[in-house]
């Protein structure tokens, strides 16, 4: 089905080199890529990442159970792969990055779609949030327009998120469902033991304020999808909107953390 | 005077233990997951034998028509049964994934290790295993 936001996508214009967008020398940081059959995008995005990091950036791909070469496509590219036998769902993926990211002892954790969406060239601007202190940096299509268009449905729906997480956080924030996101090294330790395992990205924000992480916003541009298929369907919208209001709520209320999983 | 939806009540329950005993046995079932099941089997054959309990424990919630008291109990005793079902499954969806993320992990290491040992330089090539001694493939 053609959606009527990818008909008229109007893609923006973005130079690698944002002003401001230089990457702090003593941080090494690791960008964990999702991807799940994005072999037409990942390689370019990984290039992308590597160019942009001046030789900072460590690319993770956390492949999915992709069947269309996704990890050879990334590995060819220069990253590392961590293939995952199976599909385990997009917050389980990413978590296994935030592992590899406390494992190894990274300062910050970069998340990256691996469909071209989120920029690398715009990484500096969340880098440089976290060296000037936020624990959690969200990237967001919203606190200016940037041209990024989408369905008057989605829209509604992102409105009513951001509604829902800025009450929740005591904080406003614009852009709850971006997975282009910069985490210090207190939230990749919580992200580590504790990460939602599916539709992650409103709920990760309630679980860093519920930890008393600082979150803070910083404006990006990104991208329409370019190749492969999105993971939204309009059944899966409606499975998703009841999910993570209910995962807000019920984390408002206040729920003791989950034992971590022995590793 | 017995009431006869109670007797086939209790027939059901029985042929239910009896499945259920043969399924611990054959090692099919865990004894953890069975006795909820059994339990509410066990409330159907007490109460259906036995009615002048059953009697009691349907004027103590108020329900005139004393069948009804025993087959709530066990509607309640059952939904316990799908709740137990479902906790047990997020844990094993849980630990599933957690195990998925472990082994990939592991396994990333070991290839950058192998790279690192240059080429042809795999486990078995590097180390081969004495016959018997490593696991075998079967
Ligand atoms: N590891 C993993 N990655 C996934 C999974 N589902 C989606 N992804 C990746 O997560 C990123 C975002 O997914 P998208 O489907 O693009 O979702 P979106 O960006 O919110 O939606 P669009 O605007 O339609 O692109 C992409 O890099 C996907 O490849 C999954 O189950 N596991
Ligand atoms: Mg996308």
């Amino acid at each position: 089905m053609v959606r009527p936001d990818r008909a008229r996508r109007r893609v923006p214009v973005i130079e690698l080199g944002v002003p401001g967008a230089e990457i702090p020398a003593h941080l090494r940081c690791l960008a964990i890529v999702p991807a799940l059959n994005e072999a037409g995008a990942v390689g370019d995005v990984v290039r992308a990442i590597l160019a942009a990091g001046q030789g900072r950036v460590d690319v993770l791909v956390v492949d999915d159970g992709s069947t269309d070469g996704t990890a050879a496509a990334a590995r060819a590219a220069g990253a590392r792969v961590v293939s995952l036998p199976f599909n385990v769902g997009i917050g389980n993926a990413v978590q296994t990055g935030y592992r590899v990211a406390r494992a190894e002892g990274y300062d910050v954790a970069m998340q990256v779609d691996g469909d071209g969406q989120h920029p690398p060239g715009q990484m500096g601007l969340l880098i440089a949030e976290v060296a000037a202190g936020a624990n959690y940096v969200v990237g967001s299509r919203f606190m200016r327009d940037a041209g990024y268009e989408t369905s008057r449905t989605r829209r509604g729906a992102m409105v009513f998120l951001a509604w829902l997480v800025s009450a929740a956080v005591g904080q406003t924030v614009t852009d709850t469902t971006s997975g282009f996101r910069a985490a210090d090294r207190a939230t990749i330790e919580l992200f580590a033991g504790h990460y939602p395992p599916d539709y992650p990205e409103v709920e990760a924000l309630v679980l860093a304020h519920r930890a008393g992480l600082r979150i803070a916003e910083v404006p990006v541009l990104m991208l329409q999808r370019s190749t492969g298929t999105s993971s939204i369907t309009p059944l899966r919208s409606a499975y998703y909107m009841v999910k993570v209001s209910l995962a807000v709520i019920v984390q408002r209320i206040g729920t003791a953390p989950r034992p971590e999983e022995p590793e | 005077m017995t009431n006869r939806l109670v007797i086939v009540g209790v027939v059901i329950a029985a042929a239910l233990v009896i499945t259920l005993v043969s399924l611990i046995r054959a090692r099919r079932l865990n004894e953890r997951y069975a006795l909820l099941w059994l339990i509410a089997a066990a409330l159907v054959i007490i109460f259906g034998l036995w009615p002048a309990a059953l009697d009691a424990l349907a004027s103590a919630f108020g329900i005139a028509y004393p069948p009804s008291a025993l087959f709530l109990l066990v509607g309640i005793t059952l939904g316990l049964v799908l709740l137990d079902t479902a906790i047990v499954i997020s844990k094993l969806v849980a630990r599933a994934a957690a195990l998925a993320q472990h082994m990939a992990m592991t396994e990333e290491r070991v290839r950058a290790l192998e790279e690192r040992l240059g080429p042809d330089q795999t486990y078995s090539s590097a180390a081969p295993p004495e016959p018997g001694s490593g696991p075998s493939p079967s």
